[in-house]
């Protein structure tokens, strides 16, 4: 067996059930492993209308193909389960080292079910697996969490846990590995809280065979080349990380302010990647197997927000910087740091307060509400400690740990979340640049721009150039990223390799490594599978098209000042012309004739 | 004619921004300019020959040139220029 | 002139593609816990160093090993390990200071940096120039050019 063990590993946290499982090969090449994988056993075996936060809720971690191995930026893997924040399919992926760990300690997949009914960690050393009490981990933050952890374990085990955030199961709580990558998005930090869960720790010491290593060889030094030569993959990422985008975006107009209200932020390069390359980065960092480096170390000085650890990539800086009004890259840093030890995803947290800070202004927050925290746009001291009390759910933290939609809702305003299926939005801004809105408005997790990141050819002109004002053909490339990056994350892959890498070099290191053969089509195809999957889920848990939109604001209210001043997203225009080109009707519901053709009947 | 320029662009030309008053009526004409006003190493970054280099995404108020006319796109003495290098995020 | 892998912690992201090409050249397969180079990482401070044999020219692992297994051709700078002549006795792992000889319980041998030949594959494959293979001479002089340079700006700067 090559680049899968064939061994699932299941816990049952009620019980104390462990056992084991063959992988279920043919799924293996249908779905190839991580989300793909991950998605087939939890959605064949999970009811779509459970209650997220409850026992029946499962949780599945798995590592792809690639992951242990030197396929570049290869050592990814994916949770999945039904988020708590979307109460819809939700796969979170991460870089690091854990995954590569969880491979060789040799499965292809953990499938946790159940509550344990005190906090409980998980210690997996190849066959050893032992439930050990985490009581006197409760409470504690990631980095001492996982430094507590390996004092019990092994030094050098690999620990993904979750912070406080997670134990008071905030909605959008995160689950971190090597203390500063997360499995970011949709909650599944809650999902791990609420089954009293605290960490993973993994040693793994067995090996990972491959079908062809002459030709696997030859392909990854081919992929490898292929990032480094790239000016992105090679050089740009390592240098400037990925918040080197906040000048770009807002140089054409594009970059969300005060929730979305406008496009343009005057002072954006005081948050930017050139700033934080000169004022709080340390060194480059790389995640298991990388070329890349986008990684930053950062360390802030300044007393007032000191503190070491990683970031801001460009959405955290967003979302807690001017989404919020606020330009300190300090005090934006330092909270971005708060988010990994608490353990939060960053832009939900970020996009959360400038909703709460538009309620506010608009008086519907009141200084009671807050307990004198004067919460507007602008205010760094109000931002910092309202990350704080959102993490620990203290005053009314304990209402925005519920994300933006069910805030505003909660005053009668839901229009004023940027949501999509309740998810937060990310950094580009929908009416000035039109295909990643449709992203957002489709993708099966909610508002989420990486699983479909259209940005790539509408701003960067990564490959091809289009132009971001105009709908024509954006339904083709949005369909395209999408099913691309599922094949991407079921291989264990990290997308960023597609700077410098192709669907053919894909293709043909999967095919080497696996020894089942995949034309660039095949692998496609697959991602289609995963998506189409994903999709059928969510329409059994009762999403419809009407989820299938952005919030109101983005196609009523055109952008105010700056480059695409006047411009509304077109989603409704394009949405007909995407489920044609996925192979469904009108409603959005995938065709009998597509599901055959991709093996889903 | 404001000139911003950001990334690993900033260290070539010593600066964020500038204010440029010398005529250029296209970016072609811009671009040579500044290659003269920045020197060998600014040219070799934004021409690939007497073309736009391929690595280089220019807008001028926030449209790229490429859904212009490229390095032909004219320009006026109010526009405002910003020069990257290819760049990513997530 | 020998040449010496040289390390350069600074420039060192933690990534561990030094461990798999070594890994993979070896056994066609990627086994962590049978590299011959090892990346330790300290997260909360973003720093790691790749560690491997320093190739000692008065090495203590040689010194203990009963069968010489451990064994240097003369005129060379690499500590040669022969798995024919080695009983498992495993001295050289208690000898050697710095912890880079490790025994592998799976190939029943002595897993120690053997430069590959002469072409170490950590070397081709470290993305961050984190690992030279250079010049014995030569393989401080940038950093000893580094320091000599502050030397230049302090006194510029007076």
């Amino acid at each position: 067996m090559n680049g899968y063990t064939g061994t699932i590993l299941r816990i049952n946290l009620t019980t104390g059930a462990v056992s084991r499982q063959a992988t279920n090969m043919k799924d293996a090449a249908l779905y190839i492993g991580a989300r793909g994988l991950a998605d087939k056993i939890y959605i064949d075996e999970v009811d779509p209308m459970i209650d997220p936060l409850s026992p029946d809720n499962k949780l599945v971690f798995a590592p792809g193909p690639f992951t242990g191995t030197f396929a570049p930026s290869g050592g990814r893997y994916h949770v999945v389960t039904k988020g708590p924040l979307t109460d819809a399919i939700t796969g979170a992926n991460s870089g690091g080292s854990w995954g590569p760990e969880l491979h060789y300690a040799g499965y292809d997949a953990l499938v946790l079910e159940g509550k344990a009914d005190e906090p409980v960690y998980l210690w997996i050393k190849d066959d050893l697996v032992e439930i050990r009490r985490a009581s006197h981990l409760w409470g504690k933050w990631v980095p001492d969490t996982t430094d507590m952890i390996r004092a019990e374990t092994d030094v050098e085990a690999k620990v993904a846990c979750i912070g406080p955030a997670g134990e008071k199961q905030v909605l959008f709580a995160a689950i971190m590995n090597e203390m500063h990558r997360a499995a970011g998005r949709g909650g599944v930090g809650a999902v791990m809280g609420s089954k009293n869960l605290k960490a993973i720790a993994v040693v793994g010491t067995k090996a990972l065979s491959v079908a062809k290593p002459k030709e696997f060889k030859e392909a990854v030094l081919a992929g490898r080349k292929g990032i480094k030569e790239h000016p992105v993959g090679g050089a740009g990422l390592k240098a400037y990380g990925t918040d080197v985008l906040v000048n770009i975006l807002n140089e054409i107009g594009s970059f969300p302010v005060h929730n979305f209200q406008d496009g343009y932020y005057p002072h954006a390069d005081r948050v930017g990647g050139e700033t934080l390359a000169a004022n709080q980065l340390v060194r480059a960092k790389g995640c298991f197997s990388c070329v890349i480096s986008c990684g930053r170390v950062s360390k802030v000085k300044n007393p007032k927000y000191a503190g070491e650890g990683e970031g801001p990539e460009y959405e955290a800086a967003w979302s807690m910087g001017p989404d919020c009004g606020i330009d300190n890259l300090d005090a934006v840093t330092h909270t971005n740091h708060l988010c990994n030890e608490m353990g939060m995803d960053p832009i939900s947290l970020g996009s959360t307060l400038a909703c709460a800070m538009e309620l506010f202004e608009a008086g519907l927050i009141t200084l009671k509400d807050t307990d004198g925290v004067d919460l507007r746009f602008g205010n760094v001291d109000a931002m910092v400690e309202m990350t704080r009390k959102t993490g620990l759910r203290e005053g009314i933290g304990n209402k925005l740990a519920l994300g933006s939609y069910r805030l505003a809702n909660s005053y009668g305003h839901a229009e004023l979340s940027m949501t999509v299926k309740k998810m937060e939005i990310p950094a580009y801004d929908p009416r000035g640049i039109q295909g990643i809105g449709l992203e957002y408005a489709t993708c099966t997790r909610g508002g989420c721009h990486v699983k479909g990141y259209t940005i790539a050819v509408e701003v960067l002109g990564s490959g091809t150039k289009l132009d971001p004002h105009l709908t024509k053909d954006k339904p083709y490339w949005v369909k395209l990223f999408q099913d691309l990056t599922a094949a991407i994350d079921a291989s264990g892959g990290c997308i960023f390799g597609t700077f410098g890498m192709s669907g053919e070099n894909y293709a043909a290191m999967l095919s080497a490594l696996t020894g089942i053969t995949y034309t660039p089509e095949d692998y496609l195809k697959a991602g289609e599978r995963i998506w189409n999957l994903e999709k059928l889920f969510n329409i059994r848990a009762g999403l419809t098209m009407k989820d299938d939109q952005l919030p109101a604001r983005l196609t009523t209210l055109p952008i105010k000042t700056g480059p695409s001043k006047g411009e509304l997203s077109h989603v409704p225009e394009m949405l007909p012309e995407y489920y044609a080109l996925r192979g469904w009707d009108v409603e959005g519901i995938p065709t009998r004739e597509r599901l055959e053709e991709l093996q889903l009947v | 004619m404001i000139i911003r320029y950001f990334a690993d662009i900033r260290a070539l030309t010593g600066r964020g921004e500038e204010t440029w008053t010398k005529a250029a009526p296209d970016m072609r004409s811009l671009l040579e300019g500044l290659a003269a006003e920045h020197g060998s190493a600014f040219a070799k970054r934004v021409f690939d020959g007497d073309q736009l280099n391929s690595t280089i995404i220019i807008f001028i108020n926030g449209r790229d040139v490429a859904h212009l006319k490229g390095i032909d796109s004219s320009l006026g003495v109010d526009d405002v220029v910003a020069i990257f290098p290819m760049v990513a995020g997530g | 002139m020998p040449k010496v892998l040289m390390i350069h912690p600074d420039r060192c992201t933690g990534c561990q593609s030094c461990e798999l090409a070594c890994s993979f050249s070896h056994e066609n397969q990627f086994r962590p816990s049978a590299t011959r180079v090892h990346v330790y990482s300290w997260e909360r401070e973003g720093f790691s160093v790749p560690m491997m044999c320093q190739q000692c020219d008065s090495a203590s692992c040689m010194k203990v090993c009963p069968t010489g297994a451990l064994h240097r051709a003369r005129g060379t700078t690499l500590v040669e390990y022969s798995q024919e002549k080695c009983i498992g006795c495993r001295m050289c792992t208690i000898a050697c200071p710095f912890g880079n000889a490790v025994y592998d319980s799976v190939t029943g041998s002595i897993l120690k940096c053997d430069t590959c030949g002469g072409e170490p594959s950590c070397v081709q494959i470290c993305p961050s120039q984190a690992l030279e293979f250079v010049d014995d001479n030569i393989s401080t002089r940038s950093r000893k050019m580094a320091f000599a340079g502050k030397f230049k700006s302090a006194f510029e700067g007076a």
